[in-house]
């Protein structure tokens, strides 16, 4: 069974005179005065609890006190200032123009060295390969109309591989509604394609005459 | 004069396309052109769905040659 601790009246006495001290500090400073290395700081803490020997700190700010960092301008440790991301800079992985990859929905991608229209300070911007080649050969894509790729190999990007559809011809090539364009074989794509134009060609004049 | 091949047909849609294309229509000209291409728009599709068909049959039999013969009774035979 544990036995309770013996408390020496010079030893309380001195726990008393430095209740204000830091805990582990008090406890170090004790043990080696007292040579009481029987003692467990969390005894002695207990102890001075009972007692009512707080340390008169709450944890809190003192009213009216002077800010630690007063006076003190950002990056003030060099070791951090070394690293920091500096304004203007560049990301570690910024790739520069001429970079391309492939995009989650199958298109290349590529950085060419123009401002983003979007955010003109910047060096850079991202095109669509494809669209990119397209508009270099033939002018930029009219409005109302899309790049539909012919033979199904998005990472071919040859201008000639990509042709300017009505975007009203997309869902009657594929989809719900369509005629499995991208499925098809090679073979009968252009007929395919065909039809569809000719589709198209019925709608707007129908829509024409209507109006 | 047997007009049944896939180009035959490309020939007859672009010839349609441009009979719609056609400025000097009127109305009652536009209508017809229109019911003419829908109609030839529905005959297409079943060329195209056929020639699918085929394309299909062809392929079976370049994979798995004469056993599935007897399931094609179309191959071999020339119009």
């Amino acid at each position: 069974m544990p036995r309770p601790i013996t408390w020496y009246p010079d030893e309380l006495a001195w726990i008393e005179a430095h209740k204000d001290w830091p805990r582990a500090l008090r406890h170090q400073g004790f043990v080696a005065r007292f040579d009481r290395a029987d003692v467990s700081e969390g005894a002695l803490n207990a102890l001075c609890k009972r007692k009512g020997w707080l340390t008169g700190r709450n944890g809190c700010f003192p009213r009216g006190a002077t800010p630690m960092n007063k006076g003190k301008k950002m990056l003030y440790n060099p070791n951090t200032a070394r690293t920091q991301f500096k304004a203007g800079g560049l990301p570690h992985n910024a790739k520069g123009a001429g970079h391309e990859y492939v995009d989650t929905d199958g298109y290349v991608v590529l950085i060419v060295a123009e401002p983003n229209p979007w955010r003109p300070s910047s060096a850079t911007r991202s095109v669509h390969k494809h669209r990119w080649l397209w508009e270099q050969a033939n002018g930029l894509v009219p409005q109302g109309l899309r790049l539909k790729c012919l033979d199904g190999d998005k990472s071919n990007t040859d201008p000639s591989n990509w042709r300017a559809i009505p975007i009203e011809m997309g869902p009657r090539l594929n989809g719900r509604f369509g005629r499995g364009y991208d499925a098809a074989p090679a073979e009968l794509k252009p007929t395919i394609m065909a039809i569809t134009e000719l589709e198209h060609a019925v709608r707007v004049a129908r829509k024409g005459s209507a109006a | 004069m047997a007009q049944d091949k896939l180009g035959d047909l490309d020939s007859h849609l672009f010839a349609a396309l441009e009979r719609l294309g056609d400025q000097t229509l009127d109305p009652k000209q536009i209508e017809a052109e229109v019911a003419r291409s829908g109609a030839i728009i529905g005959v297409a599709d079943q060329v195209i769905q056929n020639a699918k068909i085929k394309l299909a049959a062809a392929t079976l039999f370049a994979i798995h040659g004469a056993k599935v013969q007897p399931m094609l009774p179309q191959i071999g035979k020339s119009d």
